[in-house]
């Protein structure tokens, strides 16, 4: 009876409203920053709970009431918007992304945190920014877009790793690089060719205790955690993305002797084998002028394709992609060919989630030596060829450098350098959420980053080395596989509810971190016929000298952790976070494993109450003020056993071991055991305790929209050498000892000055300053401070400073070179006791400028990136301004060197011993670079949805297309504020790229 | 119920699982403390990395025999050379931070240290069965260590007096790793002396009985008893123990009789089982039926240290 009346009572409400229906609304919902169909937008008669929602094609149908006047489209994650129908039958809308509900999300890899409640600092950086970067290392596409971030290239060969700092050097002895997090699962830093950054969805750049805590031992160089993209359900959607450029070598500032000036200036010199030259031979040479740079440079070019699909429906969602990328540097025989595939896919069962990502890739880069000051480097040949010498003579074979330097283009085509690298990342995860107690949640994930390393050297029996090394042994192939397998399980209880103004959630974690390393290598000689693989090697005998070597290693290293992270809100406005951390490392002494790290941090948005609620909210929408303190640990960059007695039958090189010499351990023939480094059962981990606090601000409805922060951080237990008395044997021993802090401040500033109905303009920028001073070393070090060759490290100074001879100049009487010496007087005589403290060479000022400007789909931006302050040391110059190497090619700027009495100059008198420790070669490492210039155009939806596609864009972009520096090199981005030698300066390109969804 | 009660089982299988899981981490490619020195035997193999350091430059590869007659007046540094650091040795006006001098002393108590760790290390795996190999492992350190001291006595001390006073060198008799931050004095060139005869007395009573001949005819490479005999000489000479010098150069120089029964000069009678004492007697006589024992009596061996070096490829 009931179900009688029920059913009679649904017939009338439809009947009545059949006769209200008079009207049909149809239309198409668009993304309106992507220009992409938008599914599932909820569309709601204004006032009423009439509606429907858009179908995979972001179409959508709609009966509504005469009385309608207005349709409100709603979607996550986007802008609702109110249309007014008015007469129209077809409404199309394009939803605009809600920008502050983006990057309110902060990762940290072990949750997920509203930007609201965190009291730490972090930085997000959109996948959208690093996207299109044509380069193979995502890390170097990081550079200036977020504070506190140094990032420099450090070189330029495809795939080639940048240095990344984050908040300023922390550590003298140990690494200074930041912790990885993939998905979950800690990669190896510095080696990331093999990982397509197409597929990253979002960077989190963790960089305050209160943020790294939970990293515990790993965090103290902060954290940058990346996930990767996931599928939305609704219809597959492809994507293809490709681009194709060309990449060229910077100009040279460092300018060489041209062919009449060097002849000239031999001859002037003599001493040379041109002296012995006839006047018709010199006559000869005049007439030829190689440039050697265009022997080696090419110009280099870029593929990069893309194809993607994402999908699913309410229960599991995938994404899939393959990519291809193609890299051929600017120098020849350098480049990176890689290719690689990823699955992600989760499952939603009921109370059970479940997943997995995954990447698989391959890669293979040929690279060509650099950051040396090696002869046999083509990058230093071209600076030292002479341009009267060419690569061959007249029959086409090699010519031999009269100075017996090697011959650039014959080493670079008479050797190879070869990686295959095959690297997968991935991990599977379970989510459990009780079906008795839903907010608590159970958690395991279990990752796993594999290397399998394929390295091979080879010289030909035709090249210096192949020929030179250990006395002619007829050229040499050498194969090195190294395999690094690290695990990572993380296994966690959350637990999260609001209640009334309380919201609390809880996480208890344990994680597990084991890394396994082997290698396996061998040297052949004797490639004596044509095969220049391992079927070349002639099998060695005692006579011939081609016996090979064999070599091999592995080490491994384990982490166990158990930690607490919380996050306790009141009202949505006060936020109390705390972390807590135990760690054991299997690096440390037996005692000294375990360490306890935590912190706590505390966020107030102070916007929301009730005195400041007479600001109106489109002048500021939101104040946030934050604070927190805390502890991480560093325990990388020293040996896995470093606190371990370790004896070897074989002879390996240790830091603490040099400069004394030793020997193999092999005496008439029988193998014997050396003591290679002393126990330090007290060695643990290094302890970095930051204070930070920041103010973020939100005004003008989003027109304004940064933060400022303020930080403080003492790293303490350093990782030094501590002198131990000869008595022993030993030189020193690794301990823990010495302080240094960095101390700075970060300014982000995000700002929208124009932002008309198709116009928009939007401007930002951000600023680190950061100071850093040694604090204390080790009881052992002497007054002067722990000197490293041209580099100090002393208290009360920055750490890197440069330990320098002042040079003053050119005696115009004798042409000796002068220098300043500690009581300030003018000497030309140079010692060792005058250095002192010149800069520093990390750089105390750096970051970037944002600018965009769009119009409809048009859109101009670019990123400017500048490094300031620092001073930096040029040796490349040294080697081609000592006027004793006048043999091969030097500087130019010799031809006006000092000649006779009276001649007033900045360039010595030759026959003087050139002092190369002095601060004639300190330079100003500062710089402002073009990072990224793109002009783009994505077509407009209505043109493109006719071709059944759902987005198509087009761009060209320029990276590091102009840099301005005073310094005389290829390129200032020098992460150890030295240039040794042999440069590859950073890829200057230009690409072309289409974007296509469909 | 019954998942959470799963759910906490299993946590705790896997929070249990990894307990040992850095405890359980060593060194799979270089040895460490804990697998080193598993059986005496072992020791051997830090003996030979004992002797390998003699071969450094810093030691008798070069330097102990250049540097006497660097500073005299037989060997001298041009000034054209490349510089070896080695001007304030012939100049005699050494900095003290020569680097030089700091790789000399370093070395030899390097050396040194690697025979600490056979001295202090073997003892703990001696047992009836092995005690003669631990004799002829642990009496080659023990010579070995006398005769650093001696050489750093040599170099070091301004009197050689045998009961002097005067300050000699530190004396090493610990290994390293037990306290690598000890700061020893000086000791006094008797309290050096005394370390020194007491180990060679020592080496050359567990040298007289070993397991195994440490050299042979035709390869002379380590210390075997007639060694120990030229250095207690050498060091007797220094110390002014004329008699002493006499009595063990004697010794060595003496031809190299075949062992009767464990009876040399050196070592006075001693118990040696009869059927191994009909063993000598008979590899006696007939040692000394071959030619080239008789040739030895007319040609008496000088031993030197170390007589033989290995082929090229080691110095690599």
């Amino acid at each position: 009876m009931k179900k009688v009346l029920q059913l009679g009572w649904m017939l009338f409400f439809s009947i009545l409203s059949a006769h209200a229906q008079d009207r049909q609304i149809s239309g198409t919902v668009t993304d309106g920053a992507e220009k992409t169909a938008l599914p599932g937008v909820n569309i709601v008669v204004k006032g009423t709970t009439t509606g429907t929602t858009t179908d995979a094609d972001g179409k959508y149908r709609l009966s509504v009431p005469r009385s309608a006047t207005t349709l409100t489209f709603s979607y996550v994650g986007f802008l609702s918007q109110d249309v007014a129908i008015d007469n129209r039958s077809t409404i199309d809308v394009a939803l605009m992304p809600d920008a502050t509900t983006i990057d309110e999300v902060v990762v940290t890899g072990y949750g997920n945190f509203e930007k609201r409640q965190v009291a730490g600092s972090a930085a997000v950086v959109s996948s959208a920014q690093i996207q299109s970067v044509p380069l193979a290392s995502f890390d170097q596409a990081l550079q200036g877009q977020a504070p506190g971030l140094l990032i420099q290239a450090n070189s330029g060969q495809p795939g080639a790793a940048a240095s990344v700092v984050i908040r300023g050097r922390g550590s003298i002895t140990g690494s200074t690089n930041p912790l990885y997090i993939l998905d979950g699962v800690a990669i190896t830093a510095e080696n990331f060719a093999t990982l397509n950054p197409q597929d990253f969805a979002s960077l989190t750049v963790l960089k305050d205790a209160a943020s790294t805590s939970i990293y515990g031992s790993r965090g103290a160089n902060g954290v940058i955690v990346i996930t990767t993209k996931q599928g939305k359900a609704g219809k597959t959607r492809f994507d293809y993305s490709g681009q194709y450029g060309l990449a060229y070598f910077p100009p040279n500032p460092l300018q060489l002797m041209n062919t009449n000036e060097k002849i000239d200036y031999e001859l002037r010199r003599g001493g040379t084998p041109l002296e012995d030259f006839s006047a018709a031979e010199i006559a000869q040479l005049r007439t030829i002028e190689t440039d050697w740079q265009k022997e080696i440079f090419q110009v280099g070019r870029t593929h990069n394709h893309q194809l993607s699909a994402s999908g699913g429906n309410e229960k599991t969602t995938f994404y899939v992609s393959g990519n291809l990328f193609q890299q051929t540097g600017t120098v020849q025989f350098t480049g990176l060919d890689r290719y690689t595939g990823r699955a992600n896919i989760q499952h939603d069962a009921g109370n059970l989630r479940l997943g997995l990502n995954a990447q698989m890739g391959f890669s293979k880069y040929t690279n060509t030596t650099e950051g040396n000051a090696g002869i046999a480097s083509p990058l230093n040949a071209i600076r030292w060829a002479n341009p009267y010498e060419t690569p061959f003579d007249a029959n086409g074979n090699y010519t031999n450098i009269l100075s017996g330097q090697p011959n650039p283009v014959q080493e670079m085509l008479e050797s190879n350098r070869q990686i295959d690298e095959l690297k997968g990342v991935g991990n599977v995860f379970a989510e459990y959420t009780l079906p008795f107690l839903k907010e608590l949640s159970v958690r395991t994930s279990w990752g796993v980053d594999y290397e399998n390393q394929d390295r091979t050297t080879y010289f030909s029996r035709f090249s210096f080395v192949g020929q030179g090394a250990g006395a002619r042994r007829n050229g040499s192939l050498a194969r090195d596989a190294n395999h690094n397998t690290r695990w990572t399980g993380t296994t966690s209880i959350n637990y999260n509810k609001t209640f009334g103004d309380h919201s609390l959630n809880l996480g208890l974690f344990q994680e597990l971190v084991r890394n396994q390393f082997r290698s396996i290598g061998y040297t052949g000689y004797g490639l004596t016929g044509n095969l220049q693989n391992e079927a070349g090697i002639t099998p060695g005998s005692p006579t011939n000298n081609f016996i090979p070597d064999l070599r091999g290693n592995g080490t491994i290293n384990a982490l166990i952790s158990y930690f607490f992270s919380g996050v306790y809100g009141y009202k949505d406005r006060y936020f109390l976070s705390l972390g807590a951390r135990r760690d054991g490392s299997s690096r440390f002494g037996v005692d000294r494993r375990y360490a306890n790290f935590w912190s706590v941090g505390a966020s107030w948005i102070m916007s929301d109450e009730s005195f400041m609620s007479g600001i109106d909210k489109s002048i500021l929408g939101q104040l946030k003020l934050k604070a927190s303190y805390g502890t991480v640990g560093n325990q990388f960059g020293i040996g896995d056993f470093a606190s371990r007695e370790l004896y070897s039958p074989v002879s390996v090189t240790a830091a603490n071991l040099s400069p004394v010499a030793t020997v193999a351990p092999i005496y008439d023939g029988r193998a014997g055991l050396l003591l290679r480094q002393l126990a330090n059962p007290n060695l643990t981990w290094e302890t970095r305790a930051t204070f930070n606090a920041g103010v973020e601000f939100n005004l003008f409805n989003d027109r304004i929209t940064g933060g400022i922060e303020f930080y403080n951080s003492v790293t303490s237990n350093l990782f030094l050498d501590v002198q131990l008395s000869r008595v022993t044997g030993y030189q020193s021993l690794l301990s823990n000892a010495g302080k240094i802090r960095n101390r700075g401040l970060e300014i982000q500033l995000n700002t929208t000055p124009i932002q008309a109905d198709d116009f928009k303009w939007t401007l930002g920028g951000n600023f680190t300053v950061n100071r850093n001073q040694v604090l204390e070393l080790t009881p052992t070090t002497p007054e002067i401070g722990i000197v490293n060759g041209l580099v100090v490290n002393r208290i009360g100074q920055p750490i890197n400073g440069n330990f320098l001879v002042e040079y003053v100049g050119v005696d115009p009487q004798t042409g000796a070179s002068q220098y300043r010496n500690l009581n300030g007087e003018v000497t030309t005589t140079y010692s060792p006791n005058d250095r002192q403290i010149f800069g520093t060479r990390d750089a105390p000022f750096f970051g970037g400028i944002t600018n965009s400007l769009s119009f409809k789909g048009l859109e101009l931006s670019f990123l400017l990136n500048y490094v300031l302050g620092s001073k930096v040391y040029n040796n490349d110059r040294t080697n081609v301004e000592d006027p004793t190497y006048y043999a091969d090619n030097v500087s130019r700027d010799l031809v006006r060197e000092w000649q006779r009495p009276g001649d007033i100059t900045d360039i010595p008198n030759p026959d003087q011993e050139m002092q190369r420790g002095t601060t004639r070669f300190l330079e100003d490492g500062s710089f402002w670079r073009l990072r990224n210039v793109m002009l783009s155009y994505t077509l407009p939806a209505s043109v493109v949805s006719k071709a059944k596609l759902s987005m198509v864009r087009v761009f060209v972009q320029g990276q590091n297309a102009l840099t301005w520096t005073k310094f005389r090199g290829f390129d200032p981005e020098l992460a150890q504020g030295t240039l040794v030698g042999a440069q590859y300066p950073a890829l200057r390109q230009v690409t072309f790229g289409l974007n296509i969804g469909f | 119920m019954k998942i959470y009660k799963y759910i906490v089982l299993s946590l705790a299988l896997a929070t249990g699982s990894c307990t040992g899981v850095i405890e359980e981490v060593n060194p799979t490619h270089i040895l460490s403390d804990t697998n080193a020195f598993v059986r005496a035997t072992d020791y051997e193999t830090a003996l030979s990395g004992a002797y390998a350091q003699l071969r450094a430059v810093n030691l008798y590869g070069r330097d102990q025999a250049s540097l006497p007659d660097m500073m005299t007046d037989n060997l001298s540094e041009s000034p054209e050379n490349l510089p070896q650091g080695t001007r304030g040795l012939v100049d005699w006006q050494a900095a003290s931070d020569n680097g030089q001098i700091e790789n000399n002393w370093t070395l030899m108590y390097r050396m040194i240290n690697s025979t600490n760790i056979v001295i202090n290390g073997i003892d703990a795996f001696a047992n009836a069965s092995n005690q003669r190999t631990v004799n002829r492992i642990k009496g080659q350190a023990l010579a070995l260590r006398a005769l650093g001291h001696f050489d750093l006595l040599k170099w070091y001390a301004n009197n050689y007096e045998r009961n002097s006073g005067d300050p000699a060198v530190p004396i090493s008799t610990i290994s390293a790793s037990t306290d690598p931050n000890i700061r020893p004095a000086r000791a006094t060139v008797r309290e050096v002396y005394d370390q020194i005869f007491r180990d060679l007395n020592e080496a050359n009573q567990l040298l007289a009985n070993v397991d195994a001949a440490i050299n042979t005819a035709s390869n002379r490479s380590r210390i075997d008893g007639t060694v120990v005999n030229a250095l207690l000489a050498r060091v007797s000479l220094y110390a002014g123990q004329w008699a002493d010098a006499i009595r063990f150069s004697t010794e060595v120089t003496m031809p190299t009789l075949p062992k009767w029964c464990g009876i040399s000069p050196s070592t006075r009678a001693r118990v040696v089982p009869p059927l191994r004492c009909i063993r000598q007697l008979r590899t006696g006589l007939l040692t000394m039926l071959r030619p080239t024992w008789w040739r030895s009596m007319t040609k008496p061996t000088m031993y030197a240290l170390p007589h033989t070096l290995p082929k090229v490829s080691a110095f690599a």
